[in-house]
């Protein structure tokens, strides 16, 4: 016989799916009532969700944000003793060249490089001009001009940087982004060791250690994790341009025209760097920008994909806070916004290795007028966010200190 | 007694399932070709009608709600997490597009689908995550996403390498007053002895001809175009010959 409320004998799979379910109850009860007596480490998460930037957030498992795993960030990226020194001459920290007045870029006006160009703390000169620091944590594409720490990367190191291989540094995160800028001859050209034993060294940091990860051991590892979090905390999603989109603020004429031109057909900037519905202000792809007719830099992106196509291909950086961010271009060749927007109106050099979506590279550029130059300025100068540059929570926890770089 | 309610009560919850129209899987395939051999990409081996040599370089586009038609008209419309999907030359995973359908017919005699998407669902910020947000249409044409990035160089009257894009979206009247639906559906007939099967996924493969977009009803010449997403005319000419661009290629 059977009971009514069925409206078919029960089968198998439906005692099987019931014994599923049942085992999931009693072991989801055991494991709560485990977790409840548990005193494993559990320090507080770090949130940077920003509602229209993307859903994917480049954050390794292994390096979950927390609280206190950023604020010791802070600390370690602004201490010059990061590169293992403690002569006041040989002090370099991530913040000598990643500066917060600049949205962590070097800045014309760094009085360690002349016109924004970098060096490491031997003198040797950076591959690349810099890229600020904004919004990476949203980076699905790569690190670097080229792209060359992603995640899909499978080698250790690299010969061409010369920085060597090493576990866990995989290259294909900011963990190991930090790393390089301890390690290579162009940065801080530093020793792993004697970083390590001069951290340790500081009373503060053990206790911050353990707070941000469970204990006081500090290693290298660690030391890039936290900086890596850090990092990853540099948000800038509050510029006038945001606060119009919220309805907080309106642009004027000028900027809004701009706004115009640079959706436009006419000037065509969006297809390369985003538009209102793409906040993170940049495509993130790697594109030839009929900058040159002769590719002989060994960095561009063809060390990483091997490809002759992409010669003279770099990475389109972010548009957010432009106007901080000078010198521009992967060379560092322009120094004024205007020079880098004379250079798409009429300086276009034509090659076959010119990313089709140049598409007015035979007549030289888009030949706006002196006015509507004037007003893409405007408009790009509304992505300048200043409570970026001026948040305290990014800003160097110990000024006074010698060890601690402005 | 508690036990037998919980019993009874997923006993139930099961048959309640058990009593729906069969979930049928269903992958479509998106192959791309040059007058019917696969379409090879970045080698300036292309003409069309109107002379241009051209070699291809991106193809990036939307398809959307795709529906099965029975011989007596009756529609079924196939299932996704938003019954659009992003296809990227590029990404070899945009190639497939899983779907479901929930009907317990088993005979159709076409098939249809959506190139780009329909102006009430092409809003600004459908998308949050590249590539697909990446798309993003310019919000004074209407806003939304582009339907396709067909970029492209061509061999030009001067002989030069120039840059060409055929990019399409919402349309704009000449007056700039609306916005025009510039997406068609596209309608191929399934082969008359195909029948669904329920128990495994069925595979249908859809291909694109690249080269019919400049030549299948209009004959398209590359010098006479710069930047086309705000000449409505010149898109309007583009989706007419689009939208004989797809053929079934293979059923399974």
């Amino acid at each position: 016989m059977q009971i009514q409320f069925f409206k078919r004998p029960i089968k198998k799979l439906d005692l099987f799916c019931f014994l599923i379910c049942f085992f999931l109850l009693t072991y989801s009860c055991i494991s709560r009532k485990n977790k409840s007596s548990d005193k494993t480490f559990s320090p507080e998460p770090y949130s940077i969700n920003v509602p229209l930037f993307p859903d994917y957030v480049n954050i390794p498992e292994d390096n979950p944000m927390t609280k206190a795993g950023v604020e010791l960030g802070r600390y370690l990226f602004y201490d010059g003793r990061l590169s293992g020194n403690t002569e006041k001459s040989m002090l370099m920290s991530c913040a000598s060249c990643h500066k917060q007045t600049h949205a962590f870029e070097a800045g014309l006006d760094n009085p360690l490089y002349k016109d924004g160009h970098m060096h490491g703390i031997t003198g040797k000169q950076t591959p690349h001009s810099m890229l600020p620091l904004i919004n990476l944590a949203w980076n699905s594409e790569g690190y670097l001009w080229n792209g060359m720490i992603n995640m899909l990367n499978v080698k250790l190191g690299s010969e061409a940087y010369k920085v060597p291989a090493q576990k866990p540094f995989d290259f294909q995160n900011i963990e190991s982004l930090v790393w390089m800028g301890i390690v290579a001859p162009h940065e801080m050209n530093g020793n792993v060791d004697r970083t390590v034993a001069v951290i340790k060294s500081e009373k503060m940091y053990p206790p911050m250690f353990a707070k941000a990860f469970g204990s006081d051991t500090i290693s290298i590892d660690r030391i890039c994790k936290a900086v890596a979090q850090f990092v990853r905390s540099l948000v800038s999603a509050n510029s006038r341009f945001d606060q119009y989109m919220e309805g907080k603020v309106k642009l004027n004429d000028a900027e809004l025209n701009g706004l115009n031109l640079f959706t436009s057909e006419k000037a065509d900037c969006f297809h390369c760097h985003g538009a209102p519905a793409i906040p993170l202000w940049t495509t993130n792809r790697f594109l030839n920008n009929a900058k040159d007719t002769i590719f002989n830099d060994k960095y561009d992106r063809r060390i990483v994909t091997g490809v002759e196509d992409d010669k003279g291909k770099y990475r389109v950086p972010t548009l957010r806070n432009i106007a901080l961010t000078a010198p521009y271009m992967h060379d560092g060749r322009f120094t004024t916004l205007r020079q880098v927007l004379e250079f798409y109106n009429g300086g276009l050099q034509k090659s076959d290795y010119t990313d089709p979506l140049m598409k007015y590279t035979n007549r030289g550029g888009v030949h706006l007028s002196e006015k509507e130059l004037d007003d893409l300025e405007a408009f790009l100068n509304t992505l300048t966010d200043s409570s970026f540059i001026t948040n305290p929570a990014f800003s160097n926890p110990m000024p006074r200190n010698k060890f601690f770089i402005q | 007694m508690k036990k037998l309610f919980v019993l009874i009560t997923f006993a139930n919850f099961i048959s309640f399932f058990n009593v729906l129209p069969a979930q049928t899987k269903i992958q479509i395939n998106f192959i791309h070709c040059v007058n019917d051999s696969p379409a090879i990409f970045n080698k300036l081996i292309y003409v069309n009608n109107a002379g241009n040599k051209y070699m291809l370089k991106d193809l990036q586009y939307f398809i959307s709600d795709v529906t099965l038609y029975t011989k007596e008209g009756i529609s079924a419309a196939l299932q996704s997490s938003d019954n659009i999907h992003y296809v990227d030359v590029a990404v070899p995973s945009s190639l497939i597009w899983h779907l479901s359908l929930k009907s317990d017919v088993e005979k159709f005699n076409s098939i249809s689908f959506r190139f780009g998407i329909i102006k009430e669902k092409n809003k600004s910020f459908l998308f949050k995550n590249p590539p697909a947000n990446l798309m993003a249409w310019p919000e004074m044409l209407g806003g939304g996403y582009h339907y396709m990035k067909l970029n492209l160089k061509y061999m030009d009257t001067s002989g030069q390498l120039s840059n060409f894009n055929c990019h399409l979206g919402l349309g704009i009247t000449e007056n700039k007053s609306n916005f025009i639906d510039n997406s068609f559906v596209v309608n191929l007939a399934l082969p008359s002895n195909f029948i669904l099967d329920q128990a495994n996924e069925n595979t249908i493969s859809i291909q694109m001809n690249i080269d019919q977009w400049f030549n299948a009803v209009n004959k398209i010449d590359m010098n006479k175009y710069d930047g086309i997403m705000d000449n409505e005319q010149a898109m309007k000419q583009f989706c007419e010959n689009g939208s004989k661009a797809f053929v079934l290629k293979t059923v399974q």
